[in-house]
């Protein structure tokens, strides 16, 4: 297996992040009101622990699965990582704008809460992706 | 996917071979790197940098060009 524990644990948190909050997001939209209500926020408070959780059992399994100890990131471990959060950098900008957005044309914090949570998730998976896409395909 | 994308080959392999069979893991240990970026270089799909270029050539006693080559595309003329 020529993948690294770096590459795999991307792959969980990919699997993850997109599972626990797209489960998040399919539950509470449509809003039933303007503003984000406490049962909201118990159910993302619950889902974030259950993602710690994920994280933590994958990372356990991988590490029980390796073959071999992963050194220190070396140079090309550092590259992947900046392409990475390059892209990462672009979606969260793109769902700032789109959270300013929503706080000039929506009453209430419901969709600026959202559209600023969406932006965090999508900026993490396209870091996870974009990792992924690099160690896979090389540049 | 796996496709090269670099202009740079190398005979990593023929040299690991030729010393004694080394591994991708020793080879890595020897440079620093870690044994999948030996496994992308080995593949073309990651040019090292200079140093690591020159770390890979010191282990097996042989100049840069014996284990790198470059490969320009082929232009008009």
């Amino acid at each position: 297996m020529n993948t690294s524990f770096k590459e795999n644990y991307q792959w969980v948190n990919l699997i993850g992040v997109a599972a626990i909050y797209g489960y998040y997001f399919a539950k509470i939209l449509p809003p039933a009101g303007r503003d984000v209500t406490a049962e909201q926020i118990v159910l993302f408070a619950s889902l974030l622990v259950l993602l710690v959780v994920i994280h933590i059992i994958g990372a356990i399994v991988l590490i029980a699965l390796a073959r071999f100890k992963d050194p220190d990131p070396d140079e090309r471990d550092r590259l992947v990582g900046l392409k990475a959060r390059r892209s990462a950098s672009w979606v969260l900008a793109l769902g700032t704008a789109a959270g300013m957005a929503a706080a000039w044309f929506t009453e209430g914090n419901f969709w600026v809460m959202h559209t600023l949570l969406a932006s965090m998730v999508l900026a993490q998976l396209a870091e996870s992706a974009t990792q992924v896409f690099y160690y896979r395909r090389g540049f | 996917m796996g496709k090269s994308v670099s202009h740079i080959s190398n005979n990593i392999r023929a040299l690991r071979f030729n010393h004694g069979e080394m591994t991708q893991l020793e080879l890595a240990e020897k440079v620093g790197v870690t044994r999948q970026t030996v496994y992308a270089i080995e593949k073309n799909k990651y040019s090292p940098s200079l140093e690591v270029a020159f770390r890979i050539a010191t282990v097996f006693g042989v100049p840069l060009e014996e284990v790198f080559e470059y490969k320009p595309d082929s232009g008009p003329g």
